[in-house]
């Protein structure tokens, strides 16, 4: 179970980008923060992933393992998916030829167009997108923390990482996520957080069906 | 630590963004060692001082090699976030350790010199000193605690100038004076003792750095 208790987040001398946040997500759990553009919702996936440090508040319990996707994975690098995901396993203690089966493996699931080869910056939105995806499944994580993973994905990955997300939640892992109200029916959710202006609060909706 | 090490290495190689810093290295090298005759000591304070240069920049190369997002996804897979820094700042030495050995042979060749085991012991606790106070000081002016180029590269040669210039300040001004003759001691070789100590300091003043640079670099990601 990972608890936020009273997290705030200033950069700076800016306005604060997150307000008095309690959020708490149990093994298991699929959950959905919900929000429009410049709500915060990056923020707190960066501060619940570790990445971050919040300027307030506390953060519990944090898993050993957590899998991030960015919101947008632009990644300039010109080093191909293949080598950028076996060095992402590496760097989560998988052997080189653990690391390499399981980058062939994500990666014909995924479906990379139009092909591991490729440099990243010279990939589509979409399928840079599926790199970011993969390398946070290099290992299963404690936690999965998804930054509008939709976003740029067409329909038929859409399918997978709606695949992917159940899978994590029923091997005991939990996932978060974030979208905009919208496209948050695309998965079940055990539990539903609106942010707007930095704040957070549980939405009343529950149980979302599949689309 | 040694797949974090691997990625940013590959990374830098890739980004092609070492190439800059290294030419500027070997034009000074170049312009301030090519047939001199004086001791072989000074001529390695005027290559140290060349490395101290590159080194800020190669830092902020490697720093910079990934973008934001390829260095969060980076944070969330280590686990630990300084051991992140910690590979930028062993990948910067590295790099830098191979411009060092450059720094230390290419006199020998491209000048004339008596060569001892002493002189090439300072130079070589000169060229670390350099190298690691300059990965120190890079590491504050790269991402993700200065994020803007211009703002970065004015920093970087402030810091730069004010470690050589600035006499009291150890360890670099106060080495590179002893090894040129500015300080009291006039030696041909001067003793090489102290320069073990300045080394340490350099090691040091790059752990101080790479400290701050984590801590204020987990609060603006």
């Amino acid at each position: 179970m990972v608890t936020l208790v009273g997290i705030g987040k200033q950069y700076g001398r800016g306005y604060p980008v997150l307000t008095d946040v309690d959020l708490t997500v149990h093994a298991g759990e699929t959950v959905a923060v919900v929000g429009g553009n410049g709500s915060g919702k990056s923020t707190l996936l960066r501060i619940l992933a570790g990445i971050t440090l919040p300027t307030r508040g506390k953060l519990k319990d944090l898993p050993h393992s957590i899998g991030y996707v960015p919101e947008r994975f632009s990644a300039t690098t010109r080093m191909s998916a293949y080598a950028y995901l076996c060095h992402m396993g590496r760097i989560r203690g998988l052997s080189t030829s653990q690391a390499a089966r399981r980058t062939e493996d994500l990666l014909e699931r995924l479906r990379l167009e139009p092909g591991p080869d490729f440099a990243i910056r010279d990939l589509s939105k979409g399928n840079a997108q599926k790199v970011a995806l993969a390398q946070s499944l290099m290992e299963r994580p404690e936690l999965l923390i998804l930054d509008e993973p939709w976003s740029g994905l067409d329909s038929s990955a859409h399918g997978t990482l709606s695949a992917i997300i159940a899978e994590t939640a029923a091997a005991g892992s939990s996932v978060v996520f974030t979208d905009h109200r919208e496209s948050i029916a695309r998965v079940e959710t055990s539990q539903r957080y609106e942010i707007d202006g930095g704040r957070v609060r549980k939405s009343l909706q529950r149980r979302q069906g599949h689309r | 630590m040694k797949a974090l090490i691997r990625y940013t290495l590959a990374n830098l190689f890739v980004s092609q963004r070492f190439v800059a810093p290294t030419f500027l290295y070997l034009a000074l090298l170049a312009v301030l060692t090519s047939n001199d005759s004086g001791p072989l000591v000074g001529v390695y304070a005027a290559t140290a001082g060349s490395l101290l240069a590159a080194a800020v920049w190669i830092a902020v190369a490697v720093a910079n090699a990934e973008d934001p997002a390829a260095r969060w996804v980076a944070l969330a897979n280590a686990r630990r976030t300084s051991d992140v820094t910690a590979a930028t700042a062993v990948a910067a030495l590295l790099y830098e350790a191979a411009l060092g050995i450059v720094g230390l042979l290419y006199p020998l060749v491209s000048g004339h010199h008596t060569v001892s085991a002493s002189a090439l012991g300072i130079g070589a606790a000169a060229e670390l000193t350099c190298a690691a106070v300059g990965t120190g000081l890079g590491l504050l002016c790269a991402r993700p605690v200065i994020v803007r180029t211009g703002v970065s590269t004015l920093t970087g040669i402030a810091l730069v100038l004010s470690v050589l210039l600035i006499k009291e300040l150890p360890p670099v001004s106060p080495m590179l004076r002893r090894m040129t003759g500015g300080s009291s001691v006039r030696a041909a070789v001067p003793n090489a003792l102290p320069f073990l100590g300045f080394a340490i300091l350099g090691v040091a003043a790059l752990y101080g750095c790479g400290v701050v640079a984590h801590r204020l670099g987990r609060r603006r990601d």
